[in-house]
Parts: C-alpha cells; structure tokens; sequence
C-alpha cells in the first residue's frame, strides 16, 4: 500500500524532474560591451504610426531619430532633417541629411517619410497616431466621417517628393507649430522591408516584432514578449553624436515596484520616468544622488461639466478652486512628486507664465467661504458637491483629500463618485448624467501651448468632455495657429488662456514631475521632453 | 466504477459550458466600450472604431459572439487578443511558465506540508507542532502578496539569495523563490489537514486493533495510518492544482513571471475580452480536469466509492 502511495507521488513528481532536465543555463554574457538595462511596461505596438503611449516610444527612441530634437526653451531644432521651412506656414519644405540609412541597409530617402506617413494616415489601418496627420491635406479624402464607407483617396495629396532627400508637406490649414509636431513618434519614417504593399498602405504585421529604424540602436533578435527587447549600437549610425554604450535592453515589467527591487538589487540600471509611489518615502535614503527629478508635461485637473446645473455660476467654481489647499495635498498624498499648477498648461512649453489662474487658485478659505456663501451656498450645488474619478489609477486619496478640504472650508457635504474606468465617465458626459464634477489628465504630444489649449478647450476638441465652448477663445486659437511665426502666436494663445482664468472651465490642480533614478553602473542619465532617457548620453560610471 | 465515472465526466462537460458562458456574459457586459478603454484617455477616430468593432464582432448579438467564442475555443483558434496578438501565441509562450512555477509550488507543498503534517500528527503536542500551529496560522492569516514582497525583499534584494524578478538564464532556479510564496498557503493549509488527519486516524478503533494483533508501529503507522490519512490530503492537493495556477496571477505579478497569470492581469486591466475569456475557460478546464482525477484517485484510494 505505501508502494501505491510513492508511486503517485512520482507521477505527480515526473513533470518537475523533467523540466529541471532540460532547464538548462544560457550565458548571461558581458563579453558583447556595456550593455544598459531600463525598465519599461510591455508596449502595445511597435509600429511608429501606433505608438502614443510611452512604452512603446520608449522602444522606438532607441530605434529611430525623430526629425526635430527641442532646445533648452523647448523649440524645436533640426535633428534627422537638414532644414524644416515654410514661408507661410501652410506649405513645409523639409529637406534630410544626406547619408542616413536604416538598419538593413536601404538608405533614407522622402520615399521613407512618405510612404510612413500615407499608411499612418490611412483610416482603414486603424493606427493610434491617425489624428495627427489631420492637419495634412487629403487626410479627410482617407478619412471619411462615415467610417463604413471606403476612402476616396489612399494617398495623402499633400506630400509630394521633390527629390531623393527633399519633400514638400501641404497642410489643409496654416499651423504654425507644424515643425514642432514632428518630434512626435507617429513621424519616424519606415523602410521598404516594413510594407507589404506600399501601394495600398500595408505594413507588414512581422515588422513590429522586430522594427526596422535609422536609429542609434537596432534590434538584437526579436521583441521578447513581457520579457525584454534587446538592441545594440547600430555601427553605421549617420547622426552627429554616437552611442557610448553597446546596447541597451528594455526589460519589461509588470508592475512598477518590481522595477525597484530590481534596482536596489543591481538586476535593472534605469527606472524611468516614474518611480513608484509607495517607494517615494524611502528613495533619497535607498539611491541617495542617483534619484533624480524633473518637471513633465502632465497635467492634472478637475472639470465642471456644462450641462450640470450646479456649476453654472463661475463664483461657485471659484469658490471650489479657492478653498483646495493643492500645496498640502502634494505633500501629504504625493509626498512632493508633483506640483502646484496655477495655469491651464504645464510649464515644458514656451509662452508658459506663472499662475494665470490668478486669485482663483491660490488657497484661501475664508474668501472661499464668502463667495461661496454669497453665490447661494450649499442649495446651489444641491446638497453636495460629488468628484468623479476612475478607481483603476490610484485616484481615491487625493479625492478624498480634496472633498475632506471642501467640506471643512466650504461646509458642504462632498463625496467621491468613483467610476470603474475613465471610458465610463467619458461615457456618462456624453449622455449628460449627473456625476459631479470629474478629475481628467492631460499629457502633451508635443511642446507648444496649442497642445493643450486645442484638445482640451477649444469648442470642437478632441478632449474637451466638459463641453466649454466660448468662440472669443476658439478664435484666438486659430488667430494663433495661423500667426507668422510661432513667437507672435504665442501672444494669441496667451490671450485665450487669459480667457479661461476667467471663465475657469476646469480647476487646474498639479502637474507631474518626472522622478527617476539609476544604478551604480551608469552615469549620465538624464531624460528629455518627452520623458525618455537621453540615450546618446549614457556612459559606464568611472569607479 | 464505469457509472461513476460516466457521472462525473458528464457533470464536468455541463460545468465547463456552463462556466465559460457565465464568464463571458461577465466580461462582456463589463466592458461597456472595450475599444474606449483600450484607447485610454484619448478618443479613437470613427474609422478606428468600424475597424475594431468588425474585427471582434462586437456589433453582432451576444449569443452570436459567444457561438463564434466556442467555437474558436474547440476548434483551437483562439483569435487574436485586443492587442492584435495571436492568443495561441500569447498562451504557448505563458503557459509553460506557469505550469512550471505551479508544479514546483505543489511540489513543496507536497514535501515540506505533508511531511511536516506528517510529523507534527504523530508527535501532537509536542514542540514541533506547538510552533508549526503558530507558524501556519499566522502565514494563512498573511496575504500572500504581503508574504510576497516581504520575500522578495528580504531574501532577494536585502540577502541578495535570489533575482527579484523573472530571470529565464537562470533557468528553473528563478522559479525557486516565487514558488515558495505561492505554495506558501496550501503549504500551511496541507499541513494542518495532514497533521489533524493523522492524529485523528492514530486514535481510530483499527489502530487499537492492529496493535492488539501485535503489528510493528512503524508497520501500523506507514501502511494503516498514512494510506487513510492521505484520502483528504489527496482531495485537498488535486483541487489546490487548480487554485496554484489561478493564485499564480499575484506571486506573478510580483516576481514579474510573464505567465498566464500575468496575462490575465493584463487582460483584466485592458477590458481584453476574448484574452480574458480564453485564459479564464482554460483555468476552468485545469480546474475540472484535476477534479475529475481527483475523484478518479479517491475511488482508487478509498474502496467505499468505488464499491458505493
């Protein structure tokens, strides 16, 4: 009988001796160079056209070289191109650098722009980046309002090659922020291996495993699903500043704290650009100089929805704005990862100023309360003031800070209405439900001031779920789109964002800081606008 | 016997349709714009929305959807995840892992729970089980994400022992420390049942009698006492298989094991229906699966059932 006993516990046991078998061990290898590890989250796509979320760029920073890098001031400056030029900002004449070529070897040419560019536009490819070649003329003949039916076009008519290294881009409307744009991942170019048909805008769905750039670094094998995408320093690399390092491995994480036991135990060597938040306490004790901070471009705000009754009276909103005290809630709930916002943008665009709100955001209860009081109190917001938010990003503390702080300096009864997902508060602003006011968060998709006054309060913006429409404001935006030279449009926007100090649509509340760190291994870390890693900057630390 | 078996074969079929259309109803109903949430806070254009909402047959009726599901599910094609993923991909690449941090997790458990409850039955009240009592309570008591990062933190990064993270060079080695997390319940709950088990058949009435028949202690302990002792622990080991892989999706998430519990993590979080959905029968199937085999065991093990 025991006999029966151990042989059920060897059958149980079989698979497990077999695997450790064949478990065999693979050469971790330092004989290839220095090689830096950063942490990153598993990327949705690899596809430049695809890619607006920051896992994926990340990736494809490393890969590719955008057009324009951005100064000190944040303005752009020719990076992969030679000259970006227009006299009236509507036709753009972007001309290459000569001798580029991508990492299999086929040279870059405007064929690479262009062919990049009419497949990231075509609507029926479905990329996430669409929405930025809509300022391109003939997006609309490839984008038609009924999507069931089939494009007119397939080409986008304003692109047009003048020769191997020079294109003309025609935008339907002048924008004079249009060499800015081009920073952003949606306009790296693609080779010929990419398509399998140019014509008719096909990329390959093989090449996101193993993308093809001009780029510092290329692939080293394929993308290693939830567990790493490795390059190397690609040896032709035609930019005018080299890597430093041999390569650098993404490792993909599922959680942020991983990430940091990771760090502390010398398996990753950058977290960027957000530590996680119950390691913030401890962080200057655990990495001392190698924790590093720097402003970003997310904002963070709370929206009045128009439609709701009970914020009509821009006292009332006043009001609310005066008695939250943002200081303590960054403190306390943040300790200090981000910062009091006191403007309707964040401070990494030019044309930024300082507290533009004005008095409307400073703390002050007392003022708070008499306004309040005087705008007819508690009855006017019915009884009490609810903040809707959604439970899967980490919300709930600060809202209910915010409430506790309204209900003690306003003396109103304010709950937190929290919603599964973000889509669902999209979804109940657009059926007009009563939900309160709602928190909603912004990040730029490229450094200018129309970035964020466009989507999020322009009257038809692509963000704007609170439904502020004023047309003063929608003019000076296009007043400003359409200026000479971005220095006079930014007087425009300035003049609009003046408009919602007034109006005061939404609460402007904080805006992130960047907060990353890094290993012993190396030095010179450092992240750029966009919050990536300045790759091309990293070096072996000297002991 | 053959009844018995054709019984619980047919009772699995009914709860595998059953569960799966329940779960996908669920899932389904949830996600009241999955194309939305995939988007996060940025809105998709028209002609995205059309592309999508083809592709997953989301403008079909529900029952439809569902026909399409199962029969995916049968036929082996799974389709493709949200992320426009193959899921078949998606499952050969985490499913290995998984079985084998689930296999080394029952492992333990099997080893250092039935041993040890083994050891603690038949010196009850003695040190031994005074302090394994106290240990157990305390860690079936304890999260297991909480026993998780305290591990990893004490073991991993403070004594530098084990890797953190996922580490595939390091081969089955990197398994060693989050399977000893994840066993870590049924551990202390195998343990306690084992030993109450023994110490409850020491006293029985056969005891007395083998040992009035002048039967060798070891004889009436290793044959007599372990073989019925064992019938509940068998039970209670077949269906902790199916709750290892499913209590996989925190200790890998913690360890960063890019497993199926991972991916249902990731599918969860991103409204990935069919992903979801797929991972979520197939646990189901894990789950009856080792049931049935169970049941298959006991009868082997305890001739009342089989007989019954």
């Amino acid at each position: 009988m025991l006999l029966r006993a151990t042989a059920l516990g060897l059958i149980l046991l079989a698979p497990v001796l077999s695997l450790v078998g064949c478990g065999g061990k693979r050469d971790a290898g330092e004989s290839q160079g220095f090689v830096v590890s950063i942490g990153i989250g598993e990327p949705k796509f690899l596809t430049p056209s695809s890619v607006t979320e920051s896992n994926g760029s990340d990736v494809l920073n490393a890969l590719f070289t955008r057009l324009v890098d951005y100064d000190a001031q944040f303005r752009p400056v020719e990076l992969a191109a030679e000259s970006i030029t227009s006299t009236d900002n509507k036709v753009w004449t972007i001309k290459l650098r000569a001798g580029w070529t991508f990492h299999n070897g086929e040279p870059v040419t405007a064929d690479s722009y262009i062919n990049a560019w009419n497949a990231g536009a075509w609507g029926p490819n479905a990329h996430d980046g669409n929405y930025f070649f809509a300022k391109i003329a003939g997006y609309d003949a490839m984008n038609p309002h009924d999507a069931k039916q089939a494009p007119s076009a397939k080409k986008l008519t304003g692109l047009v090659k003048k020769d191997e290294l020079t294109f003309e881009v025609t935008l339907s409307e002048p924008y004079v922020n249009f060499k800015s744009m081009l920073g952003y991942t949606v306009f790296f170019p693609l080779p010929l291996a990419a398509f399998k048909s140019v014509e008719n805008n096909e990329i390959d769905p093989a090449f996101q495993e193993a993308p093809i750039g001009q780029g510092p670094f290329k692939m080293k094998g394929q993308w290693q699903h939830d567990q790493n995408i490795e390059t190397v320093a690609y040896d032709k690399y035609a930019g005018a500043e080299k890597p430093k390092v041999a390569g650098i491995t993404f490792k993909i994480y599922q959680h942020l704290t991983t990430q940091y036991q990771d760090l502390l135990a010398g398996q990753l060597d950058i977290i960027s650009p957000q530590l996680p938040l119950e390691n913030m306490a401890t962080v200057k004790e655990d990495l001392g100089s190698r924790f590093k901070q720097s402003p970003a471009s997310t904002i963070q705000i709370l929206a009045f929805p128009t439609y709701d009754k009970r914020f009509a009276k821009v006292g009332i909103r006043r009001a609310i704005s005066m008695a939250i005290d943002r200081d303590e809630i960054i403190h306390t709930i943040f300790r200090d990862s981000q910062v009091s916002l006191r403007s309707f943008i964040a401070p990494l665009v030019p044309g930024y100023r300082e507290n533009t709100c004005g008095e409307a955001c400073q703390y002050n209860p007392k003022k708070a309360r008499e306004l309040f009081e005087a705008e007819g109190g508690v009855a006017a917001v019915g009884g009490k003031i609810e903040i809707a938010y959604n439970v899967d990003g980490g919300h709930k503390p600060w809202v209910d800070a915010t409430c506790n702080q309204l209900r003690t300096n306003l003396g109103v009864e304010c709950v937190g209405n929290p919603q599964p997902k973000f889509s669902e508060m999209l979804t109940k602003a657009e059926k007009k439900d009563p939900m309160g006011m709602f928190r909603m968060g912004w990040i730029f998709d490229y450094p200018t001031m129309e970035a964020y006054l466009g989507p999020l309060y322009s009257t038809h913006g692509s963000s704007n779920y609170y439904g502020y429409s004023n047309p003063e404001f929608d003019r000076l935006l296009v007043e400003g789109d359409h200026a000479a030279t971005p220095e006079v449009a930014i007087l425009s926007y300035q003049k609009a964002e003046d408009l919602l100090a007034r109006d005061l649509p939404v609460i402007p509340l904080r805006y992130a800081r960047n907060s990353f760190a890094h290993s012993t291994r190396v030095a010179n870390v450092d992240i750029d606008t966009f919050a990536h890693v300045k790759l091309l900057e990293l070096t072996p630390a000297t002991p | 016997m053959s009844g018995f078996l054709l019984r619980r074969l047919l009772q699995t079929v009914l709860t595998f349709v059953g569960a799966t259309f329940i779960i996908y109803a669920l899932m389904f109903s949830i996600a009241k714009d999955p194309l939305q949430a995939l988007a996060g806070e940025k809105p998709l254009s028209p002609s995205q929305r059309v592309q999508l909402t083809a592709q997953y047959h989301l403008d079909r009726p529900f029952l439809v959807q569902y026909g399409y599901y199962m029969k995916g599910l049968v036929t082996g094609k799974f389709g493709r995840a949200i992320s426009g993923r193959p899921i078949a991909d998606v499952l050969a690449e985490s499913w290995p892992r998984t079985i084998q941090l689930g296999l080394m997790a029952l492992l333990i458990v099997m080893l250092v729970g039935v041993a040890g409850g083994v050891y603690a039955g038949l010196r009850r009240g003695g040190v031994f089980d005074q302090t394994s009592l106290a240990v157990t309570l305390v860690i079936i008591g304890t999260p297991i994400f909480v026993i998780g990062t305290v591990f990893q933190s004490l073991f991993a990064v403070k004594l530098g022992w084990f890797r953190p993270s996922f580490a595939p060079e390091l081969g089955l080695a990197t398994y060693v420390l989050p399977a000893i997390v994840l066993g870590m319940l049924s551990l202390a709950t195998g343990m306690r049942l084992t030993r109450t088990s023994v110490a409850e058949n020491l006293r029985a009435d056969y005891v007395r009698t083998a040992a009035a028949k002048g039967l060798t202690h070891r004889r009436i302990v290793g044959v007599h006492v372990l073989r019925n002792s064992l019938i509940p622990v068998v039970t209670f080991l077949g269906t902790e298989v199916g709750g290892l892989m499913s209590g996989a999706m925190v200790t890998e998430g913690i360890f960063n094991i890019p497993g199926i519990g991972g991916r249902l993590f990731q599918g969860i979080k991103l409204e990935d229906g069919p992903l979801v959905v797929t991972i979520v029968s197939l646990l189901i199937l894990i789950y009856l699966v080792t049931n049935l085999l169970v049941d298959m065991l006991y009868a082997v093990l305890d001739p009342r059932i089989r007989r019954g």
